[in-house]
């Protein structure tokens, strides 16, 4: 168990690597010299000293390990403006409360949905309620986060005014209204996942009531729900783990643009001005960020297959 | 509820019926055929029996004789959507099992008929330590609280001989060996003292040596429980020294039934007399061949016409194609019954056919 971990742990180091290495890459993407790309119309002393700042002049690998050791600090470089800037640090220590908030309401609301349909469409397969959930759950997954989102605000903001239609509200400020505020971002991100969760739930788990204990748990006469929830949905649950920690990916993704169409001040928000104002060292440690915490959260997932079936966690 | 031993003890107690004094099992004309795209599988065609309380009856049979589908018929475990006019009655204590909803079924099963199948491997749910597994049944059937379901869920795995139950309990199936799991699947099926064990194959997964102690096990615990058990297995070796009376079952239907002496002493279906044949016996010679019945068994969804083994049978006669022998008993010994037209002991089809035909032509 302990060398399960260990080894798990050098993995993840070594990708953490690749990743924030890429993202530093991205500065040398730029067509050109950098300096000139992020401040097209400043002055050459202002150019001079963002070269000073990002070690342009250095060799590669020592302009890595420079800006490696300053990440790791929390160190992300600063914004260049024609007058002056702020650290990345500072809007980014803004910005990942919210897009985590979002992401996880996201997530558990995929979850809630997806996991009772999942059950009920597999319980009942081949009847008009698993038809019926099924081709609800391709309709969901055939519309775009975004049309979604704003299909919602029209109606459930502006008609029905049930929902703020953009803006973000603190949690410690009125926690009601930071639900509210936060629900209509996250059931569009969420809807998509949630086809997906169910559909995977319901294959998983109709194979899983095939199984010998399935039949045995019923020759004992247990009830049904207990059947469904403690000797089936476990084991139905492995797949569901694994792509519910891949989608973090997707969920940060579509973030970007459902925080710009709710002007949620979170990371994707941030990304999105960075990109249009050429602010791109802010856009590397931005990415290198979520890189970092993509690749955390799926080593978290790695573990959490230990917690599910103990065969994993005793072969090692 | 009170919660300590003595209650615990009274709750075990057979509930219900004990004023009931007909067989404990009564199977009446069981028939069960699903509903398949290739078309009707008739899986169960018209088996009776009775079964005394705390008697063995073994089943016995070739795979796709239909004798794992009629142990899960009288618990109800069939799937229900594809049953076709499921017809028959199963008498428990009198009572009909046949026309009852799953709600019902579920005080049933478990709690006065349990099940333990082939495979102790997959019978067991891998992500549930057995002691949760066995304490389960305990808390759905008795309502026990926690604690003393996992007191009494130590005992039984101690009575069906697991060493240091007390930290086995916390395992899971995986950690333990087979013969180990399939004690384990014991231990679950006998929780809630059921009257009646149906053991679907419960040694074939296992090793030789394992396989006696297991059936052993079974014996011991069903005489100090004065418990019933059917004996499913497709080797009548399994069957022959364990059961009180065996039944032969072939494409759905039971063909020769008795006493287990009767049966093995005055064979009389030519299909049981085949199957005894292709058991290796210790007193043959080196190098005997054992006999394998030719072809297979036939398909369910068109059961050939007449006797339904006569295509593979050595002895059948032209009547064996057309007409079906009913299940009538031995001239000798009444509860001895078995379906055939030209029975071992006796002139062969073809033979017994030529002397009839010399006076007159076959009648039919």
């Amino acid at each position: 168990m302990g060398a399960l971990i260990g080894k798990k742990v050098v993995q993840l180091a070594a990708v953490l690597l690749v990743v924030t290495f890429f993202s530093f890459l991205l500065i040398h993407l730029l067509p050109g010299d950098p300096a000139a790309t992020i401040i097209p119309l400043g002055t050459d002393a202002q150019r001079t000293q963002l070269r000073k700042d990002v070690g342009l002049d250095k060799p590669l690998v020592s302009q890595y390990t420079r800006w490696l050791g300053k990440f790791v600090r929390g160190d992300f470089g600063r914004y260049y403006r024609q007058f002056g800037g702020e650290p990345v640090r500072k809007r980014l220590s803004q910005a990942l409360p919210v897009s985590l908030q979002l992401l996880v309401y996201a997530e558990v609301l995929a979850l809630v949905i997806a996991i009772p349909l999942g059950i009920l469409a597999a319980y009942r397969a081949g009847t008009w309620v698993d038809r019926f959930l099924s081709t609800g759950a391709f309709a969901s997954l055939a519309i775009p986060d975004f049309v979604l989102a704003l299909v919602l605000i029209f109606y459930l903001g502006v008609k029905l005014k049930w929902f703020p239609v953009l803006g973000y509200v603190h949690f410690g400020q009125s926690p009601t209204e930071h639900f509210k505020s936060m629900f209509l971002p996250a059931f569009s991100l969420a809807l998509a996942q949630a086809a997906v969760y169910m559909r995977l739930l319901r294959s998983d788990m109709i194979a899983t009531l095939q199984e010998d204990y399935i039949l045995m748990a019923r020759s004992q006469g247990l009830p049904t729900w207990r059947i469904l929830l403690r000797h089936a949905l476990r084991p139905s649950s492995f797949s569901l783990l694994t792509v519910a920690g891949i989608s973090v990916g997707t969920l940060i993704g579509g973030a970007i643009v459902i925080e710009a169409i709710f002007t949620l001040p979170g990371v994707g928000l941030t990304i999105f001005q960075a990109i249009s104002e050429r602010q791109y060292i802010a856009v590397q440690a931005c990415v290198a960020v979520i890189g970092c915490g993509y690749v955390v959260v799926n080593f978290v997932v790695d573990l959490l297959y230990t917690a599910l079936d103990p065969r994993v966690r005793h072969a090692a | 509820m009170r919660n300590d031993a003595a209650a615990v003890g009274e709750l075990l107690d057979p509930v219900g019926r004990s004023d009931f004094d007909g067989p404990l099992l009564d199977v009446r004309d069981l028939t069960t055929h699903f509903q398949t795209p290739r078309g009707i599988v008739r899986a169960v065609d018209g088996v009776s029996f009775t079964l005394e309380a705390g008697r063995t009856l073994g089943i016995v049979g070739e795979s796709g004789s239909g004798k794992t589908v009629l142990s899960r018929s009288i618990l109800g475990l069939s799937p229900r959507r594809q049953l076709v006019d499921p017809q028959g009655q199963i008498l428990f204590e009198g009572r009909d099992l046949r026309p009852m909803d799953e709600h019902e079924l579920r005080e049933v099963r478990g709690r006065q008929i349990s099940m333990i199948f082939q495979d102790p491997m997959t019978a067991l749910n891998p992500v549930m330590k057995v002691g949760r597994q066995i304490m389960e049944s305990l808390r759905v059937h008795f309502d026990m609280s926690k604690a003393d379901a996992r007191e009494r869920a130590i005992d039984l795995l101690g009575q069906v001989g697991i060493p240091s139950p007390g930290v086995r309990v916390d395992e899971y199936p995986h950690q333990l060996s087979g013969g180990m799991r399939q004690r384990v699947m014991i231990a679950i099926a006998l929780s809630c003292e059921p009257k009646l064990l149906i053991a679907d194959e419960p040694t074939t997964a296992l090793d030789v040596t394992v396989q006696a102690q297991i059936l052993d096990l079974l014996g011991r615990l069903q005489s100090e429980r004065n418990m019933a058990v059917v004996l499913i297995s497709h080797d009548l070796e399994v069957v022959g020294g364990r059961a009180d009376d065996i039944a032969v079952m072939y494409a759905g239907r039971i063909v020769e039934m008795g006493p287990a002496a009767e049966l093995f002493k005055a064979t009389r279906m030519p299909y049981t007399d085949a199957l005894l044949r292709s058991v290796p016996n210790i007193e043959d010679p080196p190098h005997t061949r054992l006999l394998a019945i030719g072809g297979r068994p036939p398909d369910l969804v068109s059961p050939p016409p007449g006797c339904r083994f006569n295509p593979r049978c050595p002895r059948a006669g032209f009547r064996c194609g057309v007409q079906e022998p009913p299940l009538a008993p031995d001239d000798d010994n009444v509860h001895h019954i078995y379906r055939c037209w030209y029975p071992v002991g006796g002139p062969t089809g073809p033979e017994a056919e030529a002397a009839e035909a010399r006076p007159r032509r076959v009648e039919h």
